[in-house]
């Protein structure tokens, strides 16, 4: 024993072994030279300061100036502060026409004077507030009002805050005489600094920058100006000298930045959600990899509060305080340096709960994690009134890092029943994760050093699964690529919406065509827009192929077509005044005027055709490459081209956003729909015996970009061509680039109403490629997850198996096993989440959730607790929301389902629906009140009213007649002996179906685990085993009793052995 | 083939027999446990064993390690002990069952699940590693358990230079015998399935009883007793009609009911005549998973008067005149086929032997009782016959284990399809196939 162990025991101390050296810091900086070397890195986050002004630099020279701060890593990993000096801010004004570069000096004087005396308490002791006025010329982005430039005035200013100022003053007040009864109307004054640095630097989003040699000063602590920050090389160059490279051919790549994905255990009190107040922080774990290198983690560790055993895969620090612990994990993240941290639920869950528990404890060094030693980490909390209710936002700053919360990217990109890890991590990854209740948690704290450990196990996956996720959806490369696409940076993709990269996007073009972009105000107007129209369905179950007309990128396409713009915008008095005849305009089904491109060519086709050209080139480019990491970047970057193209359209329509237009978004879907109308006639027109063809072609629906032709021939082959055919043919019928292009054939089809529809799909005559289902309970949301396999096994019997009969038969068939009781209670079970918000009706769930709060209170589901019921039956006049129960105690306690709810509420609308166009009318009718649905099982529940005064007595398995006494413990009654072996088989043959399952359930819950040794403690309601796990050993123990009655099978052998 | 009557006379031969399946038959009810009792109780067990032969293959030299001592340990080879878990992604899985259901992609249906990708992980009570080099995963399946002698590669894998498993236990001695007294041993009657095999049936029930006399110098007279190795009912489930539920009810099918019947009276006809021993097997009605418990008497209201009627359990093991043999129905071996790439049931035998585990596989693909206080299926004395059942042909060998164990293998094939039987000499431990063929 004694050679054995090896200061495993110490806490505190971390294990040494070859294998186990963890090498947290980044690789040294190999020596370079300012003077003769360049600099090149990649830039990540930005930000800046107000500092002093660094000498020889241009812009102001004098006061507190702002410094813009780059983070970013060069190629071989060295992390990199880059001050970029001389860049000031600056708004639009427009200008008097009277206005001359005399009137210039004074301006600026008078505007300096008035700026000043604005400022409050001019700490900063600022002489020089305006720097700058100069006479710009240019036109208004929105309307078009001729050709004509006209002066608008760029005013420089010193300090980010003045510009807000400097628009205000200029609004409201006169500042200047001569112009007293000019409006100076503001244009761009609500950019921010950074995206006013950004596009006047030409840098992308996640760009590769140089610094030349020569034109830049590396820090040290002995330098002027001294190291500020915790990166490796922290440096100053003027905004000028950098050069930013397009991401194109060598600039395409992506350096391999530190993902940094961590997760906490807390220890949690029975009942309530942990409170950083009270609750210690007891374990945290680390994983880390290199982006594009996801095979190996360069870092796996788990810091844990007292003692814990060794684990194979990570290196494990043990702390006896938890103010150690937290210290050490706080100099970890220092020296690790992470470029991205990430994880499930940080930024509202585990970055603020550390933060609050370190200040707390008062460790007050914890919080200085970002890569500014000076800057400390802050929860800031922000709270936003949407439609649904109030939404409070927690934000944290890491200076020079980026925070990358898995759940914030799952939420934007998938549209999921949960967002729990668990069920994320099903229905993304494949993989059911085991779900440790955080109430046993407490438990393995306090419970010893291997108990701990298989906390940590647990609490490392939980680490683990955001990296894996992060890599699977592929959603960092595809956001570095949006970020490259649009030009806005990555931070920002994550916290604001579609709007902004549209913005970026039409700042960046108005600069290169003289544009300025107005500020937007006002409110919200009320007016309404038809949205797409559609033709109405001629619902059915057609077993002839539909062949399925689509318009790609239509709306972008729609926009090109007709050169629909801000700038191309022409109201009726500018016609009059501009004097311009009808051929240069073309007047939209809304009634609305804009410019031919022959007059004035729009800006945003012009950035329409910039994405889509790019998007093509793009495609054409992935298809030469083979190096996967390259095609996953430029797969992500078309993508980011065809969701930037998408989201102009829905940017004009936006009445809350930036620079709403009506008549463009209006125009566009007016367009859209006169042109699936148009399809309509055109197809049938053509398509028809009189002009040879062998049937009338009929237009069965049409949505928002397609439309669905069903040619009335019977083969794939023949409805493929004549769709080829009648795509080409159409599309020359439009103004390009609109194109029709057939996609797809529907071959069965079912077409059930607007939006609702189910086919096979087919691109090939040999192989269906999938079965495609819009508007129907397939997925699950709401519903349990009977219906959504009903509806699906339905669908696949009308489409696949093409057997309407059956597909009918099934569906009595489920509607008789569910009013029987023969349905798994996981399959009836709803889930909703246990939100702070105040319900207008009482629901179902927070009804149950105060019941099992009464039952037991260490029970009680805290906020934001995933709450799942049955609805059990109970008196007729109860309401829904008060037959909502726990599955776990309708399981324990037998109690009836209510089957009759089920079948009403949750199963009869979506069948109806499906078997309508086959059925007809009758369709309800024949499933839900058929001689199927007359057997029903009675279950007798163990609670409930009457319980209290019925004993069970025992009766005859045979005939159910209640036993003499005297044999209340035999399992048949004296009339059934007779049928003994037969009823005893009976039992068996149920007993040995309950055993099978008992063991292949269990050994898969051990699998899924990754342990055979240790016991399952997994609580995942959203896994479809846990509640058949609980069934089946529950009726398995029924079985056992049951068949115990028949006496013991064994033989009695001791008595011989006595004689 | 000979046929002469058996005189009146001849006195059929006695032995002393005794059951020693008591752990196999009263497993308990209790389904409140898991399956991780049985696998601590296992590794526990076997590292007993295994301590020994360590330091018979690799001496004194090599540290013993826990898994969760290895990455703070800086031994440079060291010896770990542990459960063997065979990571295969065509196992069946209940999840991908259900998602099936579901309607995600059906999955293809396999009757055999290796793979180049499976991966051989080692597991002791807390932690898990994957292995490297040194050890098959093809002759290899979970629930083994072992000792490897190597050295940890960091992150979670272990490089397996050689191995060693618990190998034979030790033997009691074998009495010397002077006469023939032969066990018969026979399975897979398939009597739902009758009309096969009626007309064999026939021959061996007369065979045994005497009626036919000799058969390949084979004296009805010297028979001591029979063994019926399961699947007495059928030899394949039939596929019940899918349900929603699962754990609605399924019903019995008559024609089943009706083969329990023929049973009864077949065993009234060996009955009378001799010892049976008549062992459950998976189709049977008895209870499902391992241990199978004897099926219960009340179905067989004809035959179970008869004292020499001897219901048993599923595995089975008695002494007869002082030879141990031990035995199950067929389904670890079925199942081991399934998991590895063994080609022969009759080396899946003797590997068991070499793992000193009769079922290995279970609980993880072969169902069995949470048992929480032993493991029922480890071997705690080498027997001298070790026999599987409902094969599909006979096959026979004599292993020797390294301290001169000698244990007779017998794969006992379905009679239903072979129509053969196996013979076995207690004096010799000779056995040979009888194949009751009507032309």
């Amino acid at each position: 024993m004694s050679h054995k162990r090896k200061n495993s025991e110490s806490p505190g101390t971390s294990p040494t072994k070859r294998n186990k050296d963890e090498n947290v810091e980044r690789p040294k900086v190999a020596s370079i030279d300012p003077k003769v070397d360049k600099l090149v890195f990649q830039q990540m986050e930005l930000d800046h300061y107000i500092g002093n002004v660094f000498p020889g630099m241009p812009g102001a020279q004098s006061g507190p100036v702002p410094v813009m701060r780059c983070f970013g890593i060069t190629p071989d990993q060295n992390s990199v502060c880059c001050h970029v000096h001389g860049f000031s801010p600056y708004l639009f004004v427009s200008l008097p026409d009277n206005f001359t570069t005399a009137d210039l000096q004074p301006f600026k004087n008078k505007l300096n004077q008035v700026v000043l005396a604005d400022i409050k308490s001019n700490k900063e002791n600022l002489s020089e507030a305006v720097l700058m006025v100069e006479i710009v010329q240019g036109k208004s982005l929105v309307e078009y009002q001729g050709d004509e430039y006209k002066s608008f005035a760029k005013i420089t200013v010193a300090l980010p805050k003045l510009v807000a100022a400097t628009k205000r003053l200029l609004e409201t007040t006169t500042v200047y005489q001569p112009a007293a009864h000019h409006n100076f109307v503001p244009y761009e004054s609500n950019v921010d600094i950074e995206m006013r640095f950004l596009i006047d630097v030409k840098i992308l989003g996640c760009s590769w920058i140089e610094l030349p040699p020569g034109k830049w000063f590396r820090r040290s602590a002995k330098t002027t100006f001294p190291v500020t920050s915790r990166c490796q090389l922290e440096v100053d160059v003027a905004w000028s000298d950098l050069i930013a490279h397009a991401p194109e051919g060598e600039w395409s790549s992506v350096a391999p930045f530190r993902l940094h994905s961590f997760d906490i255990e807390c220890a949690g009190r029975k009942g309530i959600f942990p409170e950083p107040e009270v609750d210690p922080v007891i374990q945290i774990a680390n994983v880390v990899h290199l982006h594009g290198r996801h095979d190996t983690p360069v870092v796996c560790n788990i810091f844990t509060l007292n003692t814990c055993a060794p684990i194979g895969h990570a290196v494990v620090h043990s702390y006896k305080t938890e103010a150690e612990m937290l210290m050490a994990w706080s100099d970890f993240v220092r020296k690790l340096d992470p470029d991205i941290l990430t994880g499930y639920n940080i930024i509202d869950f585990d970055i603020p709960y550390l933060i609050n528990r370190a200040n707390h404890l008062k460790l007050k060094n914890f919080g200085f994690m970002g890569r500014i030693p000076t800057i400390k980490s802050i929860t800031k909390e922000t709270s936003t009134q949407t439609k649904i209710g109030r939404r409070v936002v927690k934000q944290t700053n890491f200076e020079g890092r980026v925070t990358y919360d898995m759940l914030s990217v799952i939420r934007r990109d998938f549209k999921l029943r949960s967002y729990s890890l668990n069920n994320v991590s099903n229905e993304i990854l494949g993989e059911q994760k085991e779900d440790v209740h955080y109430s046993i948690i407490t438990d393995l704290q306090n419970g010893d050093e291997q108990t701990r450990r298989r906390l940590a196990v647990y609490c490392i996956k939980d680490a683990d699964l955001p990296l894996k996720l992060l890599n699977h959806v592929k959603s960092f490369t595809n956001d570095i690529e949006m970020s490259r696409v649009t030009g806005v940076p990555i931070t920002i993709l994550l916290t604001k919406g579609e709007q902004s990269k549209v913005v970026a996007q039409l700042l960046r073009h108005a600069r290169q065509h003289d544009y300025f972009m107005p500020v937007h105000r006002g409110a919200p107007s009320s007016e309404q827009y038809e949205g797409a129209t559609v033709i109405e369905p001629i619902r059915g179950y057609y077993t002839d192929p539909i062949a399925t007309l689509d318009f790609s990128s239509l709306y972008p396409s729609i926009m090109i077509a007709h050169n629909l713009c801000y700038t191309t915008l022409l109201k009726p008095q500018m016609k009059e005044k501009l004097n311009l005849t009808t051929e240069k305009v073309s007047t939209t089904p809304l009634n609305c005027m804009f410019v031919k491109s022959s007059v004035r060519k729009g800006l945003l086709p012009h950035i329409l055709e910039h994405l889509l050209a790019a998007r093509k080139r793009t495609k054409a480019e992935l298809k030469e490459t083979t190096d996967p990491s390259m095609r996953a970047v430029l797969d992500g970057r078309q993508l980011a081209y065809k969701i930037s193209a998408n989201s102009v359209y829905g940017f004009t329509g936006a009445q809350q956003g930036k620079l709403p237009c009506l008549e463009i978004s209006g125009s566009v879907t007016s367009y859209g729909r006169t042109m699936i109308e148009q399809t309509r006639q055109e197809v049938e027109q053509r398509y028809c015996v009189a002009n040879g063809y062998k049937h009338d072609a009929k237009v069965i629906y049409g949505d928002t970009d397609s439309v669905m032709v069903n040619f009335q021939v019977k083969t794939l082959e023949e409805s493929m061509d004549l769709g080829r055919e009648a795509a080409e043919y159409i599309s020359a019928k439009f103004i390009k680039p609109i194109k029709l292009e057939f996609e797809k054939v529907y071959f069965p089809y079912l077409l059930i109403q607007k939006k609702r529809y189910a086919g096979l799909y087919f691109t090939r005559t040999d192989t269906y490629d999938k079965m495609d289902c819009k508007g129907l309970e397939t997925v699950r949301r709401d519903n349990c997850t009977l219906v959504v396999d009903v509806i699906n096994t339905c669908l696949q019997k009308l489409l696949i198996d093409r057997d309407p009969d059956g597909a009918s038969a099934y569906a009595k068939k489920v509607i008789s096993d569910l009013l029987q009781n023969n349905v798994d209670i996981s399959q009836l079970v709803i889930t909703k989440e246990l939100s702070k918000e105040e319900y207008a009706n009482k629901q179902p769930h927070v009804e149950l959730a105060s019941k099992i709060a009464k039952r037991d209170p260490g029970k009680a589901p805290k906020l934001g607790d995933r709450i799942p019921y049955v609805f059990i039956a109970s008196s007729k006049n109860a309401k829904a929301y008060e037959k909502a129960e726990d599955p776990i105690y309708v399981l324990e306690n037998n109690i009836p389902i209510d089957v009759k709810y089920y079948l009403e509420n949750q199963l009869s609308k979506p069948l109806v629906r499906i078997f309508q166009p086959i059925l007809g009318d009758s369709a309800e009718s024949i499933l839900l009140r058929g001689s199927h649905t007359l057997k029903k099982t009675v279950v007798t529940s163990k609670v409930g009213a009457l319980a209290a005064f019925t004993k069970k007595k025992e009766t005859c398995l045979g005939c159910k007649s209640v036993l003499a006494s005297g044999q209340e413990n035999e399992a048949l009654c004296k009339y059934c002996k007779h049928k003994e072996p037969v009823l005893y088989q009976q039992e068996l043959s149920h007993h040995r179906q309950l055993e099978d399952r008992f063991s292949v359930l269990y050994t898969e819950c051990q699998r899924c685990q990754g342990s055979l040794h240790e016991e399952v403690l997994c609580t995942s309601r959203d896994c479809p085993i846990f509640y058949i796990r609980k069934k089946v050993q529950m009726e398995l123990e029924r079985s056992t009793a049951k068949i115990n009655r028949f006496g013991s099978s064994l033989v009695e052998e001791e008595d011989e052995d006595l004689f | 083939m000979v046929l002469s009557e058996m005189s009146e006379s001849q006195e059929r031969i006695t032995s002393q027999y005794k059951n020693l399946s008591k752990r196999f038959n009263n497993p308990g009810s209790d389904y409140s446990k898991q399956y991780c009792s049985i696998y601590n109780i296992r590794l526990g067990k076997m590292r007993q064993i295994l301590a020994e032969c360590i330091q018979i293959k690799w001496g004194p030299d090599y540290p013993v390690c826990k898994l969760h001592e290895l990455s703070t340990s800086s031994y440079t080879k060291c010896v770990i002990i542990g459960t063997l878990f065979k990571d295969q992604k065509l196992k069946p899985s209940v999840l991908k069952q259900l998602a099936e259901g579901n309607q995600l992609v059906p999955q293809p249906v396999h009757t055999h699940f290796t793979d180049a990708s499976d991966v051989l992980y080692i597991e002791d009570e807390l932690q898990r590693y994957q292995l490297n080099g040194g050890l098959n995963s093809s002759d290899i399946v979970t629930g083994i358990t072992c000792a490897l002698l190597g050295q940890d590669l960091g992150t979670g894998k272990f490089l397996v230079e050689d191995y060693c498993f618990a190998g034979y236990r030790s033997q009691i001695e074998r009495p010397l015998k002077t006469e023939d007294s032969y066990i018969v041993l026979i399975s897979g009657l398939d009597l739902m399935h009758i009309e096969k095999s009626l007309l064999s049936l026939q021959l061996f029930s007369n065979w045994v009883s005497g009626a036919l006399g000799k058969i390949n110098k084979y004296d009805p007279a010297s028979i001591a007793r029979v063994i019926i190795a399961g699947n007495s009912i059928r030899s394949e489930t039939i596929k019940s009609k899918p349900t929603i539920s699962m754990t609605s009810r399924t019903e019995e099918s008559s024609e089943a009911i009706d083969a329990v019947k023929t049973l009864d009276t077949f065993l009234v006809q060996l009955c009378q005549v001799l010892d049976v021993d008549i062992m459950p097997g998976e189709h049977d009605p008895s209870n499902h998973i391992l241990p199978q418990k004897n099926m219960h008497h009340c179905m067989f209201p004809n035959a179970a008067v008869y004292k020499s009627t001897n219901l048993v359990s599923n595995p089975y093991e008695c002494d007869i005149d002082g030879v141990r043999i031990i035995g199950t129905s067929g389904q670890p071996v079925t199942d081991i086929l399934r998991f590895s790439d063994i080609q022969e049931p009759i080396e899946v035998l003797e590997n068991c032997l070499k793992w000193n585990h009769m079922a290995p596989t279970a609980p993880d693909t072969l169902g069995c009782f949470p048992f929480y206080d032993n493991d029922p299926f480890i071997f705690e004395d080498c027997p001298h016959v070790l026999f599987t059942a409902n094969t599909d042909k006979f096959d026979t060998k004599l292993a020797k284990g390294d301290r001169g164990q000698v244990v007779r293998l017998i794969c006992v094939p379905e009679f239903s399809r072979s129509f053969t039987a196996c013979i076995l000499n207690l004096k010799d431990l000779k056995c040979e196939p009888i194949t009751f063929k009507t032309v």
